[in-house]
Parts: structure tokens; sequence; C-alpha cells
């Protein structure tokens, strides 16, 4: 493979995930209930700080002299839109479900504040 | 109630925008601050129009006659220029050689601590000739990972090692097809320090007194930390659209630890040119190197019938070409603050043909 394709293909692959991360959360944000809904003031967390480190990630990871920078500012706006969804939505959500997956939403969103805080930290700390 | 939610939405939208516009990576194009002399402007400017560019510094020597090209900056503008301090310190080698202090079979073992492991075996020839059998680069895995996540992710200077580590860093290599050429980094970080025990002084103190001061190149010089930088020194921008931070490279600083500006390129270019640069025996061709020839440091291509004499440079933020025909006694300098390649372009300008 011609190696002047690996930072276009994990650039591209990188896009796609932060791409379908904000639209998945916009989509969950809607009204209703079911699977891919949100099921609780939690969950938005969880995904929306899942969204918050894909960004990160993208930031340090994609080579952006080769993948056009208007992408950043398209996924930045679909980000914005994402997170206004679940803002809108947050008041309609249960603070904690009662189903029994609901634990488990609790300390994947820990654990996704966590990792996307320590991501933010990272760049904070170690950017020029 | 529905309002306060519908603002609160409006609100965490803008800060997520606001965010991205603020971290957002940019990627500069070619300044159009153009100075210096038209025509030589007009050739560079087709040549270097495309990618992500900001300054460019040209240095086009011909016989008597030096043309320089700058967009953006000038001929006292500071880049770094990487790996063209190679270069530097293959004249330096070879000087020392010419004085006696060393021979090109001296040991590296006989100059540096390194307790009979198999690099204290390797020559000094070996090591600026590439031969040496070194890897590019530090093999240890805490090394490995920590220089590649801090150069390539987040744009900073990889090589943060101090002269103890550098040896720890020998010590722990092996050596792979010792007498080919294998470009190794770690060995020109460790031809420095040699050169410096051998000769008793310091590695920049030996390169300022035989080499800059002698050609009168006042502007170049070795940062030791970021306090040594002047206010205005010029920054580079990484492939990934940031700052780059700039590459003071401690105990690597005899591989790509260097920051010179367009003018004393020139005057480096025009000593080793005429043969008053210090050590100048370096750039003669002995060894094979793929398809090219390799003196120390010094690599020879024959470009469609010219031979040319060149070395690159890069770093975390520039790159660098320093191209010699020094059968016709013309040269070629290209200096940037950008990651996109300078040097096929540089071979153009110089030899009006194409580089492969």
């Amino acid at each position: 493979m011609n190696p002047a394709l690996i930072p276009v293909l994990i650039g591209a692959a990188l896009c796609l995930w932060w791409a379908l991360a904000a639209v998945s959360l916009a989509l969950a944000a809607r009204p209703g209930e079911g699977r891919n809904r949100l099921a609780d003031r939690w969950d938005a967390v969880s995904r929306t700080a899942s969204l918050g480190f894909v960004a990160a990630l993208s930031l340090v990871v994609v080579t952006w002299t080769v993948v056009p920078v208007a992408l950043w500012y398209l996924l930045t706006a679909l980000s914005a839109a994402a997170v206004a969804a679940v803002v809108l939505r947050s008041p309609a959500l249960p603070a904690r479900g009662e189903d029994p997956a609901a634990p488990g939403r609790r300390a994947s969103a820990i654990g996704n504040v966590v990792l996307t805080a320590a991501a933010v930290c990272a760049l904070a700390l170690f950017l020029p | 109630m529905r309002t306060r939610t519908i603002a609160a939405a409006c609100l965490a939208a803008l800060l997520v925008i606001a965010l991205g516009i603020a971290v957002a990576p940019r990627v500069p194009a070619l300044s159009t601050a153009e100075t210096g002399d038209r025509e030589l402007l007009d050739r560079a400017r087709d040549l270097y129009a495309d990618g992500p560019r900001d300054l460019l510094g040209v240095v086009e020597i011909d016989g008597e006659e030096t043309a320089l090209a700058h967009f953006g900056g000038g001929a006292d503008t500071d880049f770094e220029i990487g790996s063209i301090t190679k270069a530097m310190t293959a004249l330096l080698l070879a000087d020392a050689i010419e004085r006696g202090e060393v021979t090109e079979d001296t040991r590296l073992g006989d100059l540096l601590d390194l307790d009979g492991t198999p690099v204290a075996d390797v020559t000094l020839a070996e090591l600026a000739s590439h031969r040496s059998g070194l890897p590019r680069l530090p093999t240890r895995l805490r090394d490995v990972v920590s220089s590649a996540v801090a150069a390539n992710y987040f744009g900073r200077d990889p090589y943060r090692y101090d002269d103890s580590v550098l040896l720890d860093q020998a010590r722990a290599a092996e050596l792979t097809d010792r007498g080919e050429s294998h470009y190794s980094n770690l060995g020109f970080a460790l031809l420095g320090p040699a050169l410096a025990e051998a000769t008793g002084t310091g590695y920049a103190d030996l390169l300022r007194e035989r080499l800059l001061d002698p050609l009168g190149m006042d502007d170049t010089y070795l940062p030791r930390t970021e306090a040594d930088l002047p206010d205005d020194a010029t920054l580079g921008h990484t492939e990934r659209g940031r700052t780059a931070a700039p590459w003071l490279a401690a105990a690597y600083t005899s591989t790509v630890g260097v920051r010179s500006t367009p003018a004393d390129m020139e005057r480096f270019a025009r000593a080793v040119l005429d043969g008053t640069a210090p050590g100048t025996a370096a750039l003669e061709p002995r060894w094979p190197d793929g398809d090219d020839r390799i003196g120390y440091a010094w690599v020879t291509t024959d470009v469609d019938g010219t031979e040319v004499t060149w070395h690159n440079g890069g770093t975390g933020g520039f790159v660098s070409m320093l191209a010699l025909d020094r059968e016709a006694d013309r040269a070629v300098i290209v200096l940037s603050n950008t990651t996109a390649e300078v040097e096929g372009q540089a071979v153009e300008l110089l030899t009006g043909k194409e580089w492969s």
C-alpha cells in the first residue's frame, strides 16, 4: 500500500467515527423509548462524553494537512447539533433508569467522562 | 421551562462551536509577502505553491552571484535546519581527522563510556556514513513510545534525553547489518559527544569555534533551552495542523539541533563549495547508499547526468534542503517552517531537472 494513503485512511476512519457518534447521539435524543433512544441522563452523559473523546482524538491523530480542515468544522457543527438535542431532551429523561441495564450505563458514563477528561487534560498539558 | 431548555440547548451548541473554532487545526498557505529576486521568486512559487506552507526562504548560489527569494520573513529569519546539522557535524569530524585528533577508525568505546557493549566497537567513520548498524532511533520501548507520541501526536521535541540517557540508549542498542547503509539519528547523536571528548570541549563550543565563527555564521545557533530562543523565533507547523514546539534536541543536538537563517546558510554553502569550510573532505562520496553514494553524512546523487551533493533536514515543524552542484559551482538552499517536502523542488531549482 502507498504509505501516503495511511494518513488519509486513518483520517477518514476517525472522521467517520466522529460523524457516526454525533449522528447517533442526535438520533438517540429524539423523544420516545427503545434501544436506540437515550434511556436516562446517565446514558446522555455517557454518549456525550464519548463524542467529546472522539473529537479530542481526531484533533490529535488526524493529519489535517492531508484531510480537509473543512471536515473539522462540519463535524464540530454536527456535534453542536447533537449536544443541543441532548440538552433539549434531558428534562424529559429520568435521572436514573430503573431497568437492569441502569447500573451499567452509570458505570459507562463515569468511565467515559474520566476518559474524556484525561484526553482533554493531556491536550491542555502537552499541546504546544 | 421550555424556553429555558431551548436557551440552554442553544448555549450548549454555541459553546461546542466556540470550542471547536478555538482549537481547530490550522493549515497555512505559502506567504504572499514576497521579497527578493523576482526571477527566483517566480520559479520558486511555481514549485512550492501547493501544499501546506507558510514561510519559505530560498537561496540560489551561481558562482559569484547569489539570488534570494523570501516568501514571508527575510534573509535573517531563523529556521530549524534539522538534519543539515549532521552535515555540519560531519565537517567537524573530517576537520578533527585532518588535525590528527581522531582517525576515522577511532572506536566509539575509546571516547565514550560504553562498557564494552557492541556499539563500543563502532568507528567514527561508520557513524558518520550511517554504516554503524545502529538503529535509526533508540529501540528501548519507553523511548519509542515517548518520542513517537511526543513528536507525532503532540508536536513536541522527541529528543528530550540528557547525555546519560543517550549513553544508556547506545549501550542497549543492537547492531544490525553493520557496514551497510542505514540512516541513524542515534549514530549521529553519539558522534557529537565523541568529537567533543576527543577535542576536549563541548559539542556546541566545537561547532561555534571551528565552523560557525570562522564562516561568520553569527545568527546560527544551538538553543539549549526555550529561553535561548529569541522572542521572534520562527514557529513551525506540524502536519496535524498545529504549532510545533521547538526541537532543542538535548543530547541529540549534533544530529538535529541547529537553527540558522537563509543568509547564514548562504555563507555555509559558499564555504563548502569553495573548500574554505573546515573538513570539506566529508563531502567526498566513498560508500554505496542505496542508489546513491555517501561520504560523511553528505549524499551524492546522479540526477540525470548532474552530480548533486546534498543533505536534507526535518523536524516536527520545519523542513530544509541544501543541494550542491560542485562541478558547476552552484547551490540551492530551501528553508521552510512547515513539513511539506522541499527536496525535489530544490534539486529542480539547482539542476533544472526533475528528481525522482
